[in-house]
């Protein structure tokens, strides 16, 4: 409408011509210096509604995928870690002793990372023998109790192995701990296991007769077990 | 001049336009940009993984072979006088019969289910031992062979031997294979279409987990069983070689070779009625069966 009576003003009226008068004024204000809607700011104001979206669009999916970034890069540096701590206690899948096992334990040395090693009689620790319902690994069970024990746990003497039967209903696993002053787990912690056979070569020992009709004492040699080494690693 | 007007009126359209091509091309990007943060590490997460199941086949591989067995098979380990590797009882065995006794394949069967419990949910496997093909020496008591030129072996004995090519001897083969069922995943409602597996698939529906298998031809497995399980169920394998094996030849002398043993991981796949058909396998509880009641 503006511009329909703008025209008209110019074509009918010529107004030009009577400059200094208000209409003049006006007219010029009106229908000449007006190039759009509003003004030269005012026109692309409107403009700016598509562009500040688009940006916010951008910015969140760059933070985003940034964030996606950090924590698979975490990951993977964790990866790395676990498979250094794994080939460090595991070696070449043969333990020589118990020594040997918490040597290796020692000499891991990784940062920004906790792990706890068990040597565990896998088949025997997955079963409750003679007790209903599924089997129970309850020694993996990292929950709030758990570590309790697990921060007086510390590393296993050898003079503590010979107390450890393998063949008990409960077996008491060989352990490390990557420190003795491990942080209690919240249970918001990404925990990752890893499991690998090895032959773990046993003294044989004179153990608690649980049985004497069956148990007898035989001190010569040594005897390999297959056990399972299991892993198990956290953020602190 | 009413229209030149009009276009000169409207130049903030063309900033709106501007904006909105702006808006469109960053949505493309942040589009582009979402899938690929969404898989990013995705081949890495593959790589790690692989390689932790082959150091874990590798580790199960060695972890079989070098535990200890009883002489005495009736007692436990604990309470045994005497023991010995597990490798040494199958050489043994091997070396008086050139075939394993059920006592043996199933001392070897017992020990590969306790290395691989923790990751036999999820994999199938198979762990065999075989003689890799090469020319065998026959070694006559008397040293009068047909002739031919003498082939020095480690370990044999006799002169003027024959020289004979023998293509692979298998030794043992376990197969772990989780029953897969055709048809309706519901059994015992034909009238929800189950089909019953027929042939040799139809041990499966038993939930025999283990078997032995003889196959006539060892390349059966190299050329065909192995191949198909690389298209479709990507095996990871682990490999040792065995050295001193020894056996028997036709007279008093012996032979000393060297030995594979291997142990390949997949995921559960379906083999077909033929392929069962000729790799001859018999479950664990057929073997078991054929034991000697112990006093």
């Amino acid at each position: 409408m503006c511009s329909v009576y703008c025209e008209w003003i110019i074509l009918k009226k010529n107004l030009f011509s009577q400059k200094g008068s208000a209409k003049h004024f006006l007219v010029k204000l009106l229908c000449f210096s007006k190039k759009g809607f509003l003004g030269p700011i005012g026109d692309d104001l409107p403009s700016l509604i598509p562009l500040l979206f688009g940006l916010v669009i951008f910015f969140a999916t760059f933070s985003f995928a940034f964030q996606v970034f950090d924590r698979g890069n975490l990951a993977f540096d964790d990866a790395v870690k676990i498979v250094k701590i794994s080939q460090g206690l595991k070696g070449d899948s043969y333990l020589g002793s118990a020594e040997e096992f918490f040597q290796s334990c020692q000499e891991v040395s990784v940062r920004g990372l906790n792990f706890k090693a068990f040597i565990v009689d896998y088949p025997k620790a997955t079963i409750a023998m003679g007790a209903p319902g599924p089997p129970r690994f309850k020694i993996l069970e990292l929950t709030n109790e758990y570590p309790s024990t697990l921060h007086n746990f510390g590393v296993f003497s050898v003079a503590d192995v010979p107390n450890c039967p393998f063949e008990s209903l409960n077996p008491c696993p060989l352990a490390c701990v990557s420190s003795s002053d491990l942080p209690i787990l919240t249970g918001n912690e990404r925990i990752q296991t890893r499991m690998f056979p090895i032959a773990f070569q046993d003294q044989k020992k004179c153990m608690p007769f649980e049985n004497p009709l069956t148990d007898f004492c035989n001190n010569s040699g040594f005897i390999v077990r297959p056990l399972t080494l299991v892993v198990v690693t956290w953020r602190g | 001049m009413l229209n030149l007007k009009k276009v000169f009126n409207s130049r903030a359209q063309s900033s709106v336009t501007d904006a909105m091509y702006f808006l469109i091309i960053i949505a493309g990007l942040s589009a582009f940009m979402f899938v690929i943060s969404n898989s990013y590490g995705q081949s890495i997460d593959r790589q790690m993984d692989s390689q932790y199941r082959v150091e874990y086949a590798n580790s199960a591989l060695k972890t079989v072979l070098y535990s200890s067995l009883p002489r005495n098979v009736n007692q436990s380990l604990a309470e045994s006088t005497e023991v010995d590797y597990l490798l040494t009882a199958i050489k043994e065995d091997y070396a008086n019969t050139r075939s394993l006794s059920p006592q043996t394949q199933l001392i070897v069967l017992d020990t590969v289910k306790a290395v691989m419990q923790p990751v036999s949910s999820a994999f199938d496997f198979m762990f065999f031992i075989y003689l890799p093909e090469r020319v065998f020496a026959d070694i006559t008591p008397s040293g009068t062979g047909t002739g031919g030129t003498a082939v020095s072996t480690p370990g044999g004995t006799g002169t003027d031997a024959s020289t004979t090519p023998q293509a692979s001897q298998l030794v043992l083969l376990i197969l772990k294979k989780t029953p897969i069922q055709t048809g309706s995943p519901i059994s015992g409602r034909p009238d929800l279409g189950n089909e019953i597996p027929t042939g040799r698939n139809a041990f499966l529906v038993n939930n025999e987990v283990y078997f032995f298998c003889q196959p006539p031809d060892f390349q059966f497995i190299t050329n065909r069983i192995l191949p198909r399980l690389a298209n479709l169920a990507k095996p990871l394998e682990s490999r040792v070689y065995l050295s001193v094996f020894q056996r028997l030849g036709a007279g008093t002398g012996t032979e000393t070779f060297d030995a594979r043993a291997n142990l390949i991981l997949w995921t559960p796949t379906q083999f077909t009625d033929d392929e069962l058909t000729k790799l001859d396998c018999d479950p664990e509880s057929t073997v078991r069966a054929s034991l000697p009641a112990s006093p």
